[in-house]
């Protein structure tokens, strides 16, 4: 889910009554990142608390290691119940990670989501032990939109769009619409008209509206049950979307319209609500820890850049991360790093900085501009500081197979290795 | 890049209500019973999905993963309607069955339901915990539905409809001059209000045997909906519904 598209955070072309209850009950971190803009690398980073370099899967086919104990696992060996319902999407299978699955479903939110929040409600609703639950609501939507974003569209109605011409949202400012010099995405969606853009905007924002009628039947059902001061409540997201955002659809990137997720955390009492956090940079690779702390277990091993969240949800005053560090899927080996003011995209070959305070739609590469040269650099050391941190699954990229251009993981890692050596 | 509002990327694609299930047509026949009584009928329908294939030329590819019947009974103060919809992934089954009494008036107002919800593994055994039961009752511009432990309620402005009672709406009283406002109760439990029906033009659908299918088109959106398109032939039989990912194609009427 794009960061932006939830109408408590300002978006008045989308209507999310329910998020927004949860943003109002709930502490919202504004800079929130996921590990890697991708479905199966970000998730098995929210379950394992590693960074997809450290887990493996660095691409939605690619395995994890499958010593890497996840979150399911971890918390049902302390005496909880460990139930999951909806979208899994990671390499291991969900039977080996949760005691219980509740649903099966076709993988699109627009049939499987009311199930979903069915099934989560009938178990809060129906559970009779007495074990405390960790339970995994997967929903689908927006994500739908992956129908549409193809050359053709796939399923969409966009010769619909003429007649919705008052209703169709404006294209985002860092729309661009010379698509001469364009990457592999301005490729494929080449033949889309202006029309077509805003069409894919208005049924992202639909798909939204709908899954934020599910979100609020679960959280009502946990509210009014006898669990209600006793859970806490984590949303968020995988990836973002391209959203139109620097003429893009889908994700895979490191832009912010597919690098930001939203974020809110709910317990109401015991952690603040209407709370928007401006200044900690947090990752999806932060989830397990946090969730950890506060489930009273130990934190998932070898979980080197997590930080739980607790801290700064209770209001303590603590040092917190300087950067945040998002990795790019397998076939375009990039990292993003954030700070709190620049963000920098580095990929073997190039580094790109961009102002976020001045330039919040990274529309002005500043790397190569004078008065930037100490930026980049800190960047840089931010980077091989990251690395010194994590441990890279080697299994995996041994194991990983060989595709066009040669073993894609190895030369992420040795890229990696160069980057470490530079010192 | 082309930035002409009446070109883009449905152009070579037919016609857009039927996007979805290009690759389905062709195996859709049309049910061609005549229907004697429209206010006392079941329709069944296939549930017709959109499989995610980006790198695949159009159309996507489309597979059959259930079933929906909708069964309506006009009664002498109202009417009833019993719905059933049963999908199937991997041997597990996940129901809904719906028992809904509507006013009996021109939209077939909801009045009150009873909702049942439950997910079979594939012994047949239910899951445990899958079990829900709803209820809801709509009256006087004040709406109540859910579970016994979690009950919802809205003052609503507009009739408030679902989705498998607009059918008789449209077979009965829809025209090419049909422009209505309606509320939205989808599958029973989400209120969508302010939701939009109109008459979309006729199209011509190539279907099994290469039968040139004419349908009068009608579109529903609003909030919280992607544009549903409701199909019906000249004799004003709703043979296709689709969605976005979803599609209902007609399998048989009794």
């Amino acid at each position: 889910m794009h960061a932006n598209v939830i109408s408590a955070f300002g978006n008045d072309r989308v209507h999310t009554p329910h998020l927004d209850r949860l943003v109002r009950d709930g502490y919202a971190f504004v800079e929130s990142y996921c590990a890697m803009p991708l479905c199966a690398p970000a998730r098995t980073s929210w379950y394992t608390g590693r960074m997809p370099s450290e887990h493996g899967a660095m691409a939605n086919e690619y395995p994890m290691d499958p010593g890497i104990p996840d979150l399911g696992q971890w918390l049902r060996q302390y005496g909880y119940e460990s139930v999951y319902t909806g979208k899994w999407h990671t390499d291991r299978a969900v039977a080996q990670s949760f005691d219980i699955l509740l649903w099966w479903g076709t993988g699109m939110g627009e049939i499987d989501d009311s199930e979903i929040s069915r099934s989560a409600v009938a178990y809060l609703q129906n559970r009779t032990g007495e074990a405390p639950f960790f339970l995994s609501v997967g929903f689908l939507n927006p994500h739908d939109c992956c129908l549409l974003a193809s050359s053709h569209g796939g399923p969409g109605k966009f010769g619909f769009a003429n007649k919705l011409a008052d209703r169709l949202p404006s294209l985002p400012d860092n729309f661009d619409d010379d698509f001469a010099e364009g990457g592999w995405q301005t490729r494929i969606y080449r033949n889309w008209s202006l029309q077509d853009w805003r069409y894919y905007i208005y049924m992202y924002y639909r798909m939204v509206e709908m899954v934020d009628g599910e979100i609020g039947r679960v959280y009502d059902a946990l509210r009014r049950s006898r669990y209600a001061d006793n859970t806490l409540v984590i949303f968020t997201s995988d990836h973002g979307e391209g959203l139109g955002y620097h003429s893009r659809v889908d994700k895979g990137f490191l832009e912010e319209e597919a690098f930001k997720v939203p974020t809110v955390v709910c317990w109401p009492g015991r952690i603040p609500a209407s709370v928007r956090d401006r200044n900690h940079l947090v990752s999806g690779v932060d989830i397990a820890s946090t969730i950890c702390d506060y489930a009273g277990v130990p934190p998932l091993p070898n979980t080197a850049v997590a930080r739980s969240w607790r801290s700064l949800l209770e209001g303590q005053d603590i040092p917190w991360r300087d950067y945040v560090i998002g990795e790019a899927p397998v076939f375009s080996p990039s990292v993003a790093v954030r700070t709190a003011r620049y963000k920098s995209i580095i990929d073997p070959k190039t580094t790109r900085l961009y102002d976020l305070e001045q330039d919040p739609l990274e529309t002005c590469d500043l790397a190569r501009e004078s008065g930037y040269a100490e930026v980049v650099k800190q960047h840089r050391e931010h980077f091989r500081d990251y690395l010194g941190q994590i441990n890279i699954s080697m299994e995996t990229a041994e194991s990983s197979e060989e595709r066009k251009g040669g073993n894609l993981y190895r030369t992420y890692i040795d890229w990696y290795s160069r980057v470490r050596e530079e010192a | 890049m082309n930035n002409s509002t009446h070109t883009g990327i449905d152009v070579a694609t037919g016609p857009y209500a039927v996007k979805g299930i290009q690759e389905y047509l062709p195996r859709f026949t049309p049910v061609g019973k005549i229907v004697d009584d429209p206010d006392n009928i079941c329709f069944t329908y296939g549930l017709v999905q959109s499989i995610f294939a980006p790198h695949q030329p159009p159309p996507s590819p489309n597979v059959v993963i259930g079933t929906l019947s909708i069964h309506r009974e006009q009664r002498a103060e109202d009417i009833r309607y019993i719905v059933r919809r049963q999908t199937e992934i991997d041997g597990f089954r996940n129901l809904f069955e719906a028992d809904i009494t509507c006013q009996s008036d021109e939209f077939d107002t909801l009045k009150s339901w009873e909702i049942c919800i439950r997910h079979d593994l594939p012994s047949g055994d239910p899951v445990p915990t899958s079990l829900l039961r709803e209820t809801g009752r709509s009256d006087a511009g004040l709406i109540c539905f859910g579970t016994e432990d979690l009950r919802h309620e809205y003052r609503v402005h507009n009739p408030v409809v679902s989705l498998w009672t607009l059918f008789h709406f449209l077979m009965v009283y829809a025209s090419e001059e049909t422009s209505i406002c309606f509320d939205l109760l989808q599958d029973l439990s989400r209120l969508k209000p302010n939701q939009t029906l109109a008459f979309d033009g006729k199209i011509e659908v190539k279907v099994y045997n290469n039968y040139a299918l004419s349908l009068d088109t009608y579109v529903h959106t609003g909030p919280g909906i992607l544009p549903i398109h409701y199909l019906f032939d000249e004799r004003g039989l709703p043979q296709l519904i689709t969605a976005n990912a979803v599609a209902w194609a007609l399998t048989d009427i009794e």
